[in-house]
């Protein structure tokens, strides 16, 4: 085993997936060609690239059409709009000057606070062994904490949406299920939307799951999704059409479809 | 219809710059698939690859105005889905899911986009389990490398670019990556 052995050996991965440029290609070949452990492992590794290969080439559309997935991302613009442009380095340094400008007058005022004597002190003023401004990062804590809350719930409402429109997706899917290969007639395969089905149904439990009064509006259209979703999650592989017409009649004659537009509309909305 | 075929990227970004949502409608119709099939290559999961690419669009959006006049869009959007597709993988290995739960998907359904051959007839059950297996063996560098290779089909300096890191740095770690999927791999399949 000599270094050239070692060097060319490094490069086996990169043969076996296409990568070196010719001159490398060829020294690395023609080691491989001679050496028969170099040999063996580049076979390994062809093998292991051919597959990558293989299963890069299978053809993965997107699980929903391309209009839905406009419709979410639109959705999700509504909902989150377009941040304000990035302040130039400018504005960058001038709030840095404001920051340390109102730091300055915040330690001034503590100074001038600690110089008065207690009579001199505002009303309200922690009292001599106190601690000075407490309060008021109390109160900033406070704030921040409604903020986050605030945060909390809008996101929340958000994923609410996005669980409700997800969920209209598969009820309107499923009507349209292709036939299953390989089984009796008028039976369709039914296998994405099932699973897609259950993980819906893991998320609405973790939707629901401490959300308290946030989604109090929208529980009565979730119940009936979740109702429906079930019906689709228990469905086997492939199942007579006329179950699947039957789901779908169901979601028709209560306006689910309508419903869950409305409400989603509703939880996205500011 | 799409009425904007013909119209170059940048022109399409810069109108979406102006807030025409009309643009990234286009922009979507152009780039949605190819950024799923690698937030796929890498996630192994139809749902959280589907985030991705809402992600990425979402963020070209928000971001138009603010990219580079000469950067090609489809390149930006690459590495936007890439890296989100393994914050993505990473908040599931936080969250206590150490294996990315992998798909039944019924190869026999799906089309190939070449005609039959005898690639195809490789790539049973079996040999897809095995890769997911490999990949799952994989750090996140040499799993980005490995998807951005085989299902980007990038070359190694479009890779070294689109994740920020060396040439050198690629080299190694495609060759580390199909070495260790070929050891994973090899005892699954013994």
């Amino acid at each position: 085993m000599n270094f050239p052995h070692f060097l060319h050996r490094r490069r086996l991965g990169l043969l076996a997936a296409g990568v070196l440029d010719s001159p490398e290609k060829a020294r690395v070949a023609e080691h491989a060609a001679a050496c028969a452990s170099c040999r063996t492992e580049l076979t390994a590794l062809e093998t292991v690239s051919a597959l990558l290969q293989a299963d890069a080439a299978i053809d993965r559309s997107l699980p929903i059409s391309s209009e839905a997935l406009q419709t979410r991302v639109f959705a999700r613009l509504r909902s989150n709009p377009k941040p304000a442009p990035t302040a130039p380095a400018f504005g960058f340094a001038a709030a840095l000057s404001a920051a340390a400008l109102v730091g300055l007058g915040m330690l001034a005022g503590i100074l001038a606070t600690r110089l008065m004597t207690p009579a001199e002190r505002p009303a309200g003023h922690v009292a001599s062994g106190g601690a000075p401004g407490l309060e008021r990062f109390a109160d900033t804590a406070i704030n921040d904490a409604a903020f986050y809350e605030r945060l909390e719930k809008t996101q929340l409402r958000a994923n609410a949406a996005r669980y409700l429109t997800d969920a209209q997706d598969i009820l309107v899917q499923v009507r349209a299920a292709a036939d299953c290969p390989d089984s009796p007639r008028d039976s369709v395969d039914v296998t994405r939307e099932a699973q897609t089905s259950r993980r819906l149904l893991r998320r609405r439990a973790a939707l629901v799951s401490g959300s308290g009064e946030t989604l109090l509006a929208a529980r009565g259209v979730m119940e009936e999704v979740e109702g429906m979703l079930q019906q689709v999650a228990e469905l086997p592989q492939c199942t007579k059409r006329s179950d699947v017409d039957a789901i779908a009649r169901r979601v028709e004659s209560r306006n689910l479809l309508m419903k869950i537009d409305m409400v989603a509309q509703e939880l996205a909305a500011p | 219809m799409d009425l904007s075929k013909g119209v170059a990227d940048k022109d399409l970004v810069a109108r979406l710059s102006a807030g025409d949502e009309a643009a990234l409608s286009s922009l979507m119709a152009r780039h949605e698939r190819r950024l799923y099939g690698i937030a796929y290559g890498y996630l192994r999961n139809s749902e959280d690859a589907l985030e991705v690419v809402q992600d990425a669009f979402v963020k070209l959006f928000q971001q138009a105005g603010r990219l580079d006049a000469r950067a090609e869009v489809g390149a930006w959007l690459t590495r936007v889905a890439i890296n989100a597709a393994i914050d993505r993988y990473r908040q599931r290995k936080r969250r206590g899911v150490h294996e990315i739960e992998v798909e039944d998907e019924h190869l026999q359904d799906v089309p190939a986009r070449h005609a039959p051959g005898a690639l195809d007839n490789l790539h049973t059950e079996e040999s897809r389990r095995a890769i997911e297996i490999g990949l799952q063996a994989l750090n996140e560098r040499q799993r980005a490398v490995v998807t951005l290779r085989h299902f980007a089909d990038l070359s190694l300096d479009e890779i070294a670019s689109t994740l920020g890191v060396r040439l050198g740095t690629v080299k190694s770690s495609l060759n580390r990556a199909l070495a260790r999927m070929k050891t994973v791999m090899g005892d699954v399949r013994a």
